[in-house]
């Protein structure tokens, strides 16, 4: 049995693996982590990761399943996933729409979809490749992009909820992309939240970018910016509360200033909540 | 155009700075291109930091584009992004300042599989000390999966540890001498480890891993110590692997050479 998640979540990093070993009630409710970090035969990042599991739920999130590839799966990725899958029994297991590379390379970037019919059909058989290997709906989350193709024939919220129709997938919604995609293509990123079948979210991702003017860049080493709490909270005021965590790659800071980071994510979520419920009273 | 030409076309453009024309609609390529190879430098930096600290960042850079540009990583990973470049800095000796940097990477490679490689339960001295007299010659032990002996012509070894406790980035190492030597990498708990070899124990230690008995092991220790002190001085050396948890405790396979995990 796998457990319920709620509540709010940090990705698990090594500069903070002691940290979660040492103590069982950080107040962090689960823990995301790279399942291709796991992917190893053995030695430290099993040993701690088994030691954490013990302690706090998780999640396993991707970043090598290349579900939009015109490549074949690799089914010998998808067989190592579906062990760490029985050894650590996360919630759900997600990985990005995207593809990251073609004809057997792997450019280990999260690269955009064209928007198209074609990319639909593609995409909707792996998917059901993927959610019968692994027993339950596969989670995807939206990537931020720095370029459309010129063959895109309808808007990215427009593909995102015709796929979750069509395969049953659930969403892994990135506010920070919706706002860096937003920003760098010139779309109002509400109505990209607005488009996502509620019930379909099952976990948000916050992180931060640099801001350029005219490019912005999801970076994930810096702390969120305030205008992705303010769509943060209009989501939550949208579609509800979700398990929602901080995605931090990169200049990791100590541990506890990700959690009174956390603690901010909390009080808007939990704010935006309120607010919506007692709109909904009055 | 079909997805997988979308994708040939993005690719090409992404890794090869080719122009993609008509792709597009928007343009922020440049941001991918930068990406891509700020990422996989990045990655072989992970697996290789002393190689990168003794070239520096611009002549590691040169480097790395080199082995982007003739092995573009197909792994699901990134961790095992750089596993040929051992080899590929021994077939042109060219791009490194001095031979003993490839041997440092072959060096720092091997840490790196130590680090993450198969766990094994060690073999504990309770399982010797129940063996009978007449078990000890057709024993066979068994190495720990993460073991690995290097042969090396240069004094590496110290020179990484110099620089991989060296505060000052910009440290200047003892340069490496030459030195024909054998070196074991493994890992004892979770900690990646390395010592030197006698010529003897790298011998010996080969020799486990070529399936010889106690007693294969003994005669071969005979040549050099000769054979009255050849026991002796094997059960020497398997008490110091012992402690350096180097033997694993292994199934009975075969029943009745290798010693069974469950009494370690």
């Amino acid at each position: 049995m796998t457990p319920d998640i709620s509540g709010f979540g940090l990705g698990l990093r090594t500069d903070h693996y002691a940290d979660f070993a040492a103590t069982a009630d950080l107040p962090v409710d689960w823990l995301e982590v790279i399942s291709e970090n796991f992917l190893v035969p053995g030695g430290k990042p099993l040993h701690f990761l088994e030691r954490i599991r013990a302690d706090y739920p998780m999640v396993m999130h991707g970043v090598s399943l290349s579900i939009g590839s015109a490549d074949v799966l690799d089914v010998d990725y998808l067989g190592q996933l579906k062990s760490l899958v029985d050894r650590i029994e996360p919630a759900w297991i997600s990985d990005h729409l995207c593809w990251t590379g073609v004809d057997h390379a792997n450019l280990h970037d999260l690269l955009p979809l064209p928007y198209t019919e074609a990319a639909l059909r593609h995409l909707e058989p792996r998917i059901a490749q993927v959610q019968d290997l692994i027993k339950r709906p596969l989670v995807l989350e939206n990537v931020s992009s720095y370029v459309a193709y010129a063959a895109d024939e309808m808007s990215e919220w427009a593909f995102i909820a015709e796929l979750i129709r069509r395969s049953g997938c659930r969403l892994l919604l990135d506010v920070n992309n919706v706002y860096v995609s937003a920003r760098n293509h010139g779309f109002d990123p509400r109505c990209f939240i607005d488009a996502m079948p509620a019930e379909a979210v099952v976990q948000i991702h916050l992180a931060g970018h640099e801001d350029h003017g005219d490019l912005v860049i999801d970076t994930h080493d810096h702390p969120i910016r305030d205008e992705v709490f303010d769509l943060y909270a209009y989501t939550i005021g949208r579609i509800g509360l979700r398990p929602t965590m901080i995605e931090r790659d990169d200049r990791i800071p100590p541990l506890s200033e990700l959690l009174a980071e956390l603690a901010r994510v909390r009080a808007v979520a939990t704010a935006a909540d309120d607010a919506t419920r007692a709109a909904a009273c009055a | 155009m079909r997805l997988i030409d979308v994708q040939r076309t993005m690719q090409r453009a992404i890794t090869e700075g080719a122009d993609p024309p008509a792709l597009l609609s928007a343009g922020g390529i440049a941001v991918y291109r930068h990406a891509w190879r700020a990422r996989m430098i990045e990655a072989l930096r992970a697996n290789y930091p002393v190689v990168h600290r003794v070239l520096g960042d611009e002549a590691f850079a040169e480097l790395g584009d080199a082995y982007l540009a003739s092995h573009p990583s197909h792994r699901r990973s990134i961790r095992w992004f750089g596993d040929r470049l051992p080899a590929f800095v021994r077939q042109d000796p060219g791009l490194l300042p001095h031979p003993a940097v490839a041997e440092m990477a072959c060096f720092e490679w091997a840490l790196s599989l130590a680090f993450d490689g198969p766990d094994a339960e060690p073999l504990g001295v309770a399982a010797l000390a129940a063996l009978e007299p007449g078990e000890w010659a057709s024993l066979r032990f068994a190495l720990h999966p993460t073991c690995q002996l290097l042969r090396l012509e240069w004094s590496v070894a110290p020179v990484w540890r110099e620089l991989a406790d060296a505060d000052d980035p910009n440290h200047q190492a003892s340069r490496p001498e030459p030195l024909d030597h054998a070196v074991l990498i493994w890992r004892k708990g979770l900690q990646p480890s390395w010592r030197s070899l006698t010529p003897l124990e790298a011998g010996l230690l080969e020799g486990i891993r070529n399936g010889l008995s106690f007693e294969a092991l003994c005669a071969l220790a005979g040549d050099v110590v000769g054979e009255p002190d050849a026991p002796t001085a094997v059960l020497g050396f398997v008490q110091q692997w012992l402690v350096d948890e180097i033997l694993a405790a292994t199934p009975a396979a075969d029943g009745q050479s290798h010693i069974d995990s469950q009494s370690a």
